[in-house]
């Protein structure tokens, strides 16, 4: 009973029947005794192995099929998404499914194409094509063994919700049946994946359906296992002791008399700690104790004597001056994205529109604060924590460490909250040299205390828009814009690692980025080059070291988008009311897919099985914006009589995360002020079009979030710098959105396109602008600072 | 030293007195569903019941409570399907789900002394507990399924 030697040299497979003497021969040496096949009484004892074609799912002879996961699952339920891709291709039964999220060494790290690291909300965007083609050639063998054991022709089976199906005997096999009967050793190479049969949208079964997500039931009963829960026998707990000042701080003395009485108490360690490779170093005393309390105690009764350097001794205020002075002096400024030529002078006597907008620092504020355990087992460190990037972690660690590569393994959690925290890894830092230094397991558990002043905040950031207007009313106002140059001012964030290429258009019409320009860090600029016709821009980065120099700001939550579309969304609004157009009409007029905004071309014919399909994800380009603001509009009756008087309604627009993987979004916030001045947000409107929808009720948790975040930034959140530290360290002084005003979330979902693009991030933007062009149709004031808050009430 | 009975089952704890009942639970007994978001009464993430009563377990001195009844994420039901858990369940209220023991500790809470809550009485219950995903408008939504559950409504 094998297979036709057709199939095995074509895709160089083997799938062997069980009851063959091969097969009993193997397994009876592999195993050492003879085992059972459960499911037929009348078989010779064997189970074959584990079906394991590629690095993405097992499937287990009893029918099971457990989908591994390697990137981190934060609350995106990202887990459930990619089983739902393979159940899918796999005519997997649902009830079958489980997941698990392997750990990961070097060798994995290399099964794995360098390994995976989850952020940018790009995780099921790069993962639908090849799981879904694995898995629809994994689906092939499991039919050409199916009609083997059924006696059928391959070409008249077919699979279906976890069997193989011969249509002309009427009969069916289940994959359990099949792979207890047939060992399948096949192993998917890389040049097979265009081969595979995908089925197309309209066959979906599971695909765009609400499954529950996998990992809720733990997360309601308490058993979900996080990184601060992470237990190792004869574990010790570090407690840091930080610094006067976020940076540059050195230790000079440790004294640790009193610290020595505290029951528990161990010893102090003194270390430089760091978030990732390039940011800022940071020297902590690290207190161990054997209990978390001992630990607490003994931290306060530490005496450390510390050496802080003056020129970090700084205040919000400063931080502030030194953006004033840049964006006036525009020292160092970088032309990082351009469209025309914005230098040309203007014969017909040019109206100047400028505006400043200035938003706070944002604290990630996770509910989980940053936590590890390193366990050292036989000269292996191995890493138990959520991380958002856990192949790369082991080379930092070892890095850290000074050992091989060899000797690290992270072991993934469930992490309690990340949006950009948990790729920072002093934590783990910490843990890694105390456990390597006292050769035992070592937890390190952050206060919200040491996680606010060993945080990665958002930049503050001053933006400079200036547009310039032709006086010629006789052409459409659109066409008016001459020019409009954005200046943006903030923390060169995560230079070092994540750049973008800018890029220079000769016009408006002209698709093609005829070069690079400069590069700016990717997390400052995100979304300064957005989607608008514009017959001329450009976007000037202006980096604000000292701030950096100060704070190691980082990624956070939709990164640039937060404040770019800020300031873009209601400039536009700014334009419109000097054009005196409605900003629906103005920004239609200048969504018309010209150019570079018409998104990638895309071939006739081409759909979600067209090979990289994901190159294709702002296919439509600024068309789609168009589309989705048009719905949002219309949903929301956009300055309709049907809206009450004492409403003020206010859009906006974002393609974010970024130009290479848009989702098209749009808002409409209705806004109310009471008598007293006080901004009351009634209800969000929101169209997002996300291309391919894999969970519609998981994709609309996550724009609920990402609004309820947006509108959290916008009335609340702001940390500031006080002596060279944020002067928030808890939750009393750091505030932000409690379960109270919730406004109305009104989310739409437009599925249309090719692939799944980003969810988790990119409405968020929405909310600032949309807010503040409501508040000013309403009272006619503009608010050009972020938050709101301290603006209030309004007078 | 405190006399605890913690899920039905009794405890007897040698800690300092000042230790807060949240470690105790956590690291002592391994109860890890109760989490540690803030530890100053801020964010209610450790919210279990003392005597019935939803209390910030951060907050507690282990020596205040001798002789108390507790009850933990662990302990709310045997297999994970009180109304408020199965509530949960069916609306997809978690998200990273760090901040859902104390929200479901808190809503069980509110919903033994108040079966038939407003929408005002649920928020300003629930108002307390912080959620950084944001889930609100589905924990709201779920109390209120969770209630109709209780009353024999659902």
């Amino acid at each position: 009973m094998t297979m036709s030697s057709a199939a095995i040299s074509r895709r160089k497979f083997l799938v062997r029947g069980g009851v063959g003497s091969v097969g009993l021969a193997i397994f009876g040496s592999a195993t050492g005794k003879p085992v059972t096949n459960l499911l037929d009484e009348n078989s010779p004892l064997i189970i074959p192995e584990n079906y394991e074609p590629c690095v993405w799912f097992t499937m287990q002879s009893n029918g099971l099929t457990n989908i591994h996961i390697y990137n981190s699952e934060f609350g995106q339920h990202i887990g459930t998404s990619l089983a739902q891709i393979v159940a899918e291709e796999l005519d997997l039964s649902w009830d079958d499914v489980s997941i698990d999220y392997p750990s990961m060494d070097l060798s994995m790290k290399s099964r794995t194409n360098g390994g995976v690291w989850t952020g940018g909300s790009l995780g099921v965007l790069e993962a639908f094509e090849p799981l879904r083609r694995s898995a629809a050639i994994a689906r092939e063998f499991l039919i050409e063994a199916g009609a083997d054991s059924l006696g059928a022709e391959i070409s008249d089976c077919s699979a279906s919700d976890g069997f193989v199906i011969d249509s002309v005997y009427d009969q069916k096999i289940s994959y359990a049946q099949i792979l207890s009967e047939h060992q399948i050793n096949h192993e998917i190479q890389p040049e097979e994946l265009l081969e595979a049969k995908l089925k197309t949208t309209s066959q979906f079964k599971i695909i765009g359906h609400s499954k529950p997500a996998l990992d809720v039931p733990e997360k309601v009963n308490g058993t979900a296992r996080y990184s601060i829960d992470a237990y190792a026998p004869n574990m010790v707990y570090g407690k840091a002791s930080l610094a006067p000042t976020r940076l540059g701080s050195r230790i000079t003395k440790i004294d640790d008399s009193l610290a020595s009485e505290v029951p528990g108490y161990v010893k102090t360690m003194r270390f430089s700690t760091l978030g990732l490779p390039g940011m800022g170093s940071t020297e902590v005393a690290l207190v161990i104790a054997k209990s978390y309390p001992a630990a607490l105690r003994a931290e306060k009764a530490l005496q450390i004597t510390w050496n802080s350097p003056k020129e970090n001794l700084l205040d919000e205020r400063e931080l502030w001056a030194e953006a004033e002075r840049l964006v006036e002096s525009k020292e160092g400024a970088q032309a990082w994205y351009q469209v025309g030529d914005v230098s040309q002078s203007i014969v017909d006597a040019p109206i100047v529109i400028s505006a400043d907008y200035r938003t706070s620092m944002i604290e990630h504020a996770a509910l989980e604060p940053r936590s590890a355990l390193v366990q050292p087992i036989d000269g292996t460190y191995h890493i138990y924590a959520g991380h958002q990037a856990g192949a790369y972690l082991i080379e930092f660690i070892a890095s850290e460490l000074q050992i091989p590569e060899e000797n690290v393994a992270y072991h993934p959690h469930q992490i309690g909250g990340s949006f950009g925290d948990k790729i920072y890894a002093d934590q783990i830092v910490l843990a890694a040299k105390a456990s390597k230094e006292l050769d035992l397991p070592v937890k390190v558990i952050m206060t919200r205390e040491d996680q606010f002043n060993l945080g990665h905040p958002k930049s503050i950031s001053l933006h400079r828009l200036t547009a310039r207007l032709s006086a010629n009313s006789g052409v459409m106002p659109s066409e008016r814009i001459h020019d409009v140059t954005h200046d943006l001012v903030a923390a060169p964030i995560l230079e070092t690692l994540w750049l973008s290429d800018g890029q220079v258009f000769s016009d408006r019409d002209d698709p093609e980025s005829s070069g690079n320009s400069t590069r700016a860090p990717a997390a400052a600029v995100s979304g300064a080059d957005h989607w608008y016709d514009l017959n001329a821009m450009q976007v000037r980065f202006i980096a604000h070291d000292m701030m950096q120099r100060i704070i190691p700001t980082g990624s956070v939550r939709s990164v640039g988008n937060y404040f770019t579309i800020f300031a873009i969304e209601s400039f536009v609004d700014e334009l419109a009311e000097e054009l005196k157009l409605d900003p629906l009409t103005l920004r239609l007029s200048l969504l018309r897919g010209r150019g570079r905004n018409a998104g990638v071309d895309v071939p006739e014919n081409t759909d979600a099985n067209t090979p990289g399909s994901a190159d294709y994800v702002s296919a439509g380009g600024n068309i789609r914006l168009a589309n989705v603001l048009k719905i949002a509009a219309g949903i929301s009756n956009y300055r309709s009589p049907l809206v009450g008087k004492n409403v003020g309604q206010g859009l906006a627009i974002a393609a974010a995360e970024g130009r290479h993987n848009p989702s098209f979004s749009a808002c409409v916030a209705d806004v109310t002020v009471s008598e007293g001045g006080f901004v009351k947000v009634d209800k969000l409107t929101v169209c997002a079009d996300v291309g391919l929808v894999v969970n519609p009720d998981g994709a609309r948790a996550q724009i609920e979030s990402s609004l309820l975040w947006g509108l959290s930034s916008t009335l609340y959140e702001a940390a500031t710098l006080r002596q060279g530290r944020l002067a928030e360290s808890n939750f009393d002084k750091y505030k932000w959105q409690k379960n109270a005003d919730l406004p109305e979330l009104d989310v739409h979902i437009v599925s249309n396109g090719l692939v799944p693009s980003g969810i988790g991030e990119n409405t968020m933007s929405l909310v600032a602008p949309a807010v503040c062009n409501a508040i000013a149709e309403l009272t006619g004031k503009r608010l050009r600072s972020l938050p709101l808050g301290p603006q209030l009430p309004l007078v | 030293m405190a006399r605890l009975l913690i899920n039905n089952k009794s405890y007897l704890v040698n800690e300092e007195a000042d230790t807060p009942l949240l470690w105790v639970l956590r690291e002592n007994l391994q109860l890890t569903g109760t989490k540690f978001g803030c530890g100053g009464g801020h964010c209610g993430a450790c919210t279990v019941h003392i005597n019935g009563e939803a209390v910030r377990s951060c907050q507690i001195r282990v020596d205040d409570i001798d002789g108390a009844v507790i009850t933990t994420i662990e302990g709310l039901s045997t297999s994970g399907d009180h109304p408020v858990q199965q509530a949960w369940l069916e609306n997809q209220v978690p998200q990273c789900g760090y901040c859902q023991s104390g929200q479901i500790m808190q809503a069980a809470a509110l919903l033994k002394n108040n079966p038939n809550p407003s929408d005002e009485e649920i928020q300003r219950s629930m108002r307390g507990n912080l959620c950084r995903c944001m889930t609100y408008k589905r924990i709201n939504s779920a109390v209120r399924a969770a209630s109709d559950k209780i009353r024999g409504l659902s």
